[in-house]
């Protein structure tokens, strides 16, 4: 706190005013990204603008002794326009409630000859209306069902809860929740996640380019704010499917101070999916979420848990079982005091990962990794410019045992503190350009400080906000490494670990870039080009033996594509239709990899380089009746073809008649064929019953793969199947609310 | 009210578009894939095993090698395995042992036929499809073993030769010597120690068709080397006195030169692939060898 106090400052030397804005719903929940824009008095133009953060706050500096007019603008809710003065030497809060109302569809664009936004180059913002509008065989959306719409995000296949993110693996992202650590927080089938459309206030996607304050991730950076319960009324609901049956609460337990919201969602798959033909499904999962929240005059708090469990087999016919659960505890207080010249956060909190893989009731792998963690966030200005800067104290422990049928047990257990830094600067030179450098280094007792430097930009070459041009590049660096049997697709199991000492650290180099452009009312297009250079990355050593190797070799990765989307929304009415294309490309030493090939070095594409991808969302309102439409296609996964097995005995040390034998795979060139095209549409119809103010109900029905697709999921290398996604799976479901 | 009118023809004209493509997509196309690639290697087998002059029936392993290694696909295995005695001229069909590890069906043909010293055989295995595979397995000429042990000595001081005579490394002969013991505290511990991993000096290998193996060693030192004790980073070695360790036997093992796959290994040309075959041939002989206790 000393240090807090120390760097933070009080306000002796402030020589101009703050205007500090808080922003809020009707239940005082904190409004993320709405546009907050400062005229002064008289003017028929603002003179400054700021977006409000995952606090509901952002503040304007440097003003003069004034009268200012604010208007405050979010989609959903009602306009704010009204007047303000700021005195000199004065830290002022505003605290402005926004009024819900359905016709309000757009956010003010900023136009004309005025300072810039944040370059968002690579950034997806992901709101609960956005998640509403995929079917996802519940009443509510849902996170994961959303990401599979997004270009450049990859599942193989429809369940294991594994996202690659523009060519990074699921070891290379981040997932923050409320800024815990969360390893997996995606469920057993791919159209769940820990985070359903009511608990959430924001998502951030950064899939590249993204700036210091995000440490540890080589890849993306995933960052989701829960929402805080309503401080002023209480309201529940429930809803049911054959798939997934969950309940929502929120509510003060001190009115305009402090409230709690609670969700909980259990999965009733392996009970009904049976039915109707459909194929059964032995998958079970839940999840638990809570958030506390303490709203001060000049603070606000919470403490955030979440708890989740996955337990089920990919391959139905298969004796393998896979689980793996999260838990999560944290606190973040967000700290804006009048004496304090900038505002701060503070974050502590602890999450375990467990993950596992079981035969016939033996658990024969299983992992783990223990982290806790003390995050301060402060702010001040520097050269007339505005510095953000930090630090993360993060310990973590890795633990695995892998008790194998056929191999000797092997055993992982360590501990590692990794302390993280960063600072990063605003930098305006010109009304039409914005520069944001930062730089950051994580140290650790194992290996030397990373440095790690990075910078965005943005241009606005037609001098308004409708086209930008933005440009993100940088170093990446990640300490911690997750181990996965890539040869087979029919296991997530994942052993994470401190990177070996000695071997350098997995690194990338990441350049995107974007041109986004408004055309008319209604209409958004983005298109991003990227390329990620990923540097020593750990894959686990390939054998014919069908165990999984904690021993790797060091492969490099270049993954570079490009993105297209465009959006048209209208009062009732919402499309978009994003193409990516994308390259993944690996190499290794072929005798370091321990591939079966001639070639000294050994290029290849990896299980989750899909080519093409094209996803199409419609939404559109028939009377009282909201219908959705999403279709996927995705080009061919690769994957490996056999040419035979083996049963090996080692002779002459064991007897036929007296041992198994190894069971050998004897592949082909790894990964020199592809799956088949993918592609499924799924549908859905809602409609609410407002009874009267205080109960709704919520019905909807529809299906995944309406048309009953055969989409192959993966071959299984050890059986020869063939295991398929989800085949036709119709569903309904309703939501009653009590407010 | 142009406006809305015009937002209302995008709107229809774009859902009109959505599905048109989206149904293009309904016609069927190809989703089949090839998981396995058989093409120019049919008939191919890993046969794992031993012939042993030694043992009163021998085992060798067939296995499928297009049968993933799966309860249903490893129950049934229709082939007919020869055993054919080429110096003899002799053929003999062996029989199918089936036995299940875990949910793994294993083939094992046996034989039960007395084996002779330097022959040669060749393994022959014909499935229903008429595709054969085989392998090659020779067992080599008897060695005449000669043996040099002062009991006089206590153990601890005493110092064994052997002399083992003809052995053709230049072939790809090799031998293996095991040793076993009465030790306090352990029932009986049999131990196997290969030529190249003992001491220097332990034994010498004279080069050419008839070679000789001459191998020297301490009983004590051999004893702990079998038992992993008394080096670096291991327990402290124990003593053959103290232990009372009255009795080494040794048991030789001289194989013959290894046989190969009479077909190419599976591979494409491009791919490094594993070595579905091994049996080899080979004999054994055991010596007591008293050792004197008295530490005078």
């Amino acid at each position: 706190m000393f240090l807090l106090f120390a760097i933070s400052g009080p306000i002796f030397s402030q020589k101009t005013g703050v205007l500090r804005i808080m922003v809020l719903e009707e239940g005082l929940q904190p409004i993320t990204g709405a546009t907050v824009l400062l005229y002064e008095k008289d003017a028929e133009d603002f003179s400054d603008y700021c977006i409000s953060n995952i606090d509901g706050f952002c503040e304007f500096r440097d003003l003069k002794d004034s009268l200012y007019t604010i208007r405050i603008s979010f989609v959903g809710f009602k306009a704010y326009t009204g007047d303000i003065s700021v005195n000199f030497e004065q830290n002022k809060l505003e605290t402005i409630t926004l009024m819900e109302s359905n016709n309000e569809l757009e956010e003010i664009l900023i136009v004309g000859n005025r300072k810039i936004t944040t370059g968002e180059v690579g950034i997806t913002r992901v709101t609960p209306e956005d998640l509403s509008r995929i079917p996802s065989m519940s009443v509510d959306g849902d996170l994961m069902a959303y990401i599979r719409t997004v270009s450049g995000m990859v599942t193989v296949g429809d369940q294991g809860g594994d996202l690659y993110i523009r060519g990074g693996t699921p070891a290379q992202n981040q997932f923050l929740i409320d800024k815990i650590p969360i390893v997996k927080p995606f469920h057993f089938l791919n159209f769940f996640s820990a985070l359903p459309e009511q608990a959430i206030n924001n998502i951030e996607i950064m899939a590249g380019g993204f700036d210091n304050q995000y440490m540890g991730s080589s890849s993306a950076v995933i960052d989701a704010s829960l929402k805080a319960g309503d401080f002023t009324k209480y309201s529940t609901s429930v809803s049911f499917s054959p798939y997934l049956s969950s309940l929502f609460f929120e509510g003060p337990t001190k009115k305009n101070a402090r409230s709690i919201m609670l969700s909980g969602r259990i999965s009733t798959i392996d009970t009904y999916s049976g039915y109707l033909g459909t194929q059964e499904k032995d998958i079970q999962f839940y999840d638990l979420i809570g958030r506390y929240s303490i709203q001060g005059g000049s603070f606000n708090c919470n403490v955030s848990s979440i708890l989740t469990n996955d337990r089920g087999r990919i391959n139905q016919q298969s004796p393998d079982y896979l689980s793996w659960s999260n838990f999560g505890l944290g606190g973040r207080c967000f700290g804006h005091d009048e004496s304090f010249e900038h505002p701060y956060s503070v974050s502590i909190g602890l999450s375990e990962y467990k993950n596992s893989e079981e035969r016939n009731n033996k658990t024969e792998r299983e992992a783990s990794v223990l982290q806790s963690y003390m995050r301060v966030d402060l702010h001040r200005g520097l050269f007339g410019l505005r510095m953000d800067y930090g630090f993360n104290l993060l310990v973590q422990r890795f633990r695995a045992r892998i008790d194998e049928k056929f191999t000797a047990i092997r055993d992982l257990d360590r501990l590692i503190s990794n302390v993280q830094l960063y600072a990063k600067t605003e930098w305006n030179p010109s009304g039409y350009i914005q520069v944001l450098p930062g730089i950051s280094s994580q140290i650790t007792s194992l290996y030397p400080p990373t440095f790690e430097p990075r910078i965005r930009l943005l241009f606005k070459p037609l001098k308004n906000e409708r086209f930008q041009i933005n440009l993100a590049t940088g170093l990446y660096s990640q300490v911690m490494d997750g181990i996965t049997d890539e040869r087979d697709a029919g296991t997530t199991f994942t052993v994470y670990r401190p990177n070996e000492e000695g071997k350098p650290l997995p690194t990338a180099t990441h350049f995107i870039f974007g041109v986004r452009n408004r055309i008319g009312k209604g209409w958004k297009t983005n298109i991003e080009g990227y390329y990620k250079d990923h540097r020593n990355i750990p894959v686990s050593k390939w054998t014919p033996e069908s165990q999984l190797q904690i021993n790797t070799a060091l492969a490099n990765s270049e993954n570079y594509g490009f993105d297209v989307n465009v959006e048209y929304s209208s009062k009732g009415f919402y499309l978009y239709t994003g193409y990516g294309w994308s390259t993944s490309k690996y190499s290794a030493e072929s005798d370091d990899l321990g591939a079966w090939i001639k070639e000294p070095i050994f290029s290849y594409s990896p299980p989750h380089d899909q080519r093409h991808k094209l996803n199409s969302i419609m939404s559109f309102d028939i009377g009282a009746f909201k219908n959705s439409i999403n279709w996927e296609f995705g080009s061919g996964l690769p994957y490996t073809q056999v040419l035979g097995f083996d049963l090996f005995v080692s002779i002459p040390r064991d007897k036929p008649n007296e041992v198994s034998g190894s069971p050998r795979t004897i592949y082909s060139r790894p990964y020199g064929e592809r799956l088949p095209v993918y592609h499924r549409l799924d549908i859905s119809v809602k409609r609410n019953f407002v009874f009267s103010d205080a109960v709704e109900l919520t019905a909807e029905v529809g299906a995944i793969n309406i048309y009953d697709r055969n989409n192959i999921f993966y071959l299984d290398l050890n059986t020869l199947e063939r295991v398929d996604q989800i085949s036709i799976l119709p569903y309904t479901g309703i939501k009653l609310a009590l407010k | 009210m142009n406006h809305n009118r015009l937002n209302k023809t995008i709107q229809k004209n774009i859902s009109k578009a959505f599905f048109l493509i989206a149904s293009l997509f309904f016609v069927a196309c190809d989703n089949s894939i090839n998981p396995i690639n058989t093409a120019g290697l049919e008939g191919r087998y890993s046969i794992y095993g031993t012939l042993n002059v030694s043992e009163p029936t021998n085992y060798i392993r067939v296995y499928d090698t297009f049968k993933p290694p799966t309860e249903q696909a490893t129950e049934e295995l229709n082939l007919s395995a020869i055993l054919n005695n080429k110096k003899a001229g002799s053929k003999e069909e062996l029989d199918n042992e089936i036995i299940q590890f875990e949910e793994i069906y294993t083939h094992n043909f046996f034989t039960k036929t007395s084996l002779d010293y330097n022959s040669e055989f060749v393994f022959f295995v014909e499935d229903e499809e008429g595709f054969e595979d085989s392998v090659q397995i020779f067992i080599p000429r008897k060695a005449n073993t000669i043996i040099t042990n002062n009991t006089d000595r206590p153990c601890n001081l005493n110092t064994i030769t052997l002399n083992v005579s003809p052995i053709n490394f230049l072939i790809g002969e090799t031998t293996e010597i095991g040793v076993s013991f009465e030790w306090v505290g352990i029932e009986r511990f049999h131990g196997t120690a290969y030529g190249d991993l003992l001491n220097e000096g332990f034994n010498e290998v004279k080069s050419g068709a008839d070679s000789s193996w001459v191998i020297t060693f301490a009983p004590n030192k051999l004893i702990n080397e079998a038992l992993g004790r008394g080096g670096p980073f291991e327990p402290p070695a124990i003593s053959c006195i103290d232990e009372n360790i009255d009795l080494l036997k040794i048991r030789i093992k001289h194989y013959g030169k290894p046989g190969f796959g009479l077909k190419q290994p599976i591979s494409d040309g491009e791919l490094i692939s594993v070595n579905g075959k091994r049996v080899l041939g080979l004999y054994e002989q055991e010596f007591e060898l008293p050792l004197n206790t008295n530490p005078d």
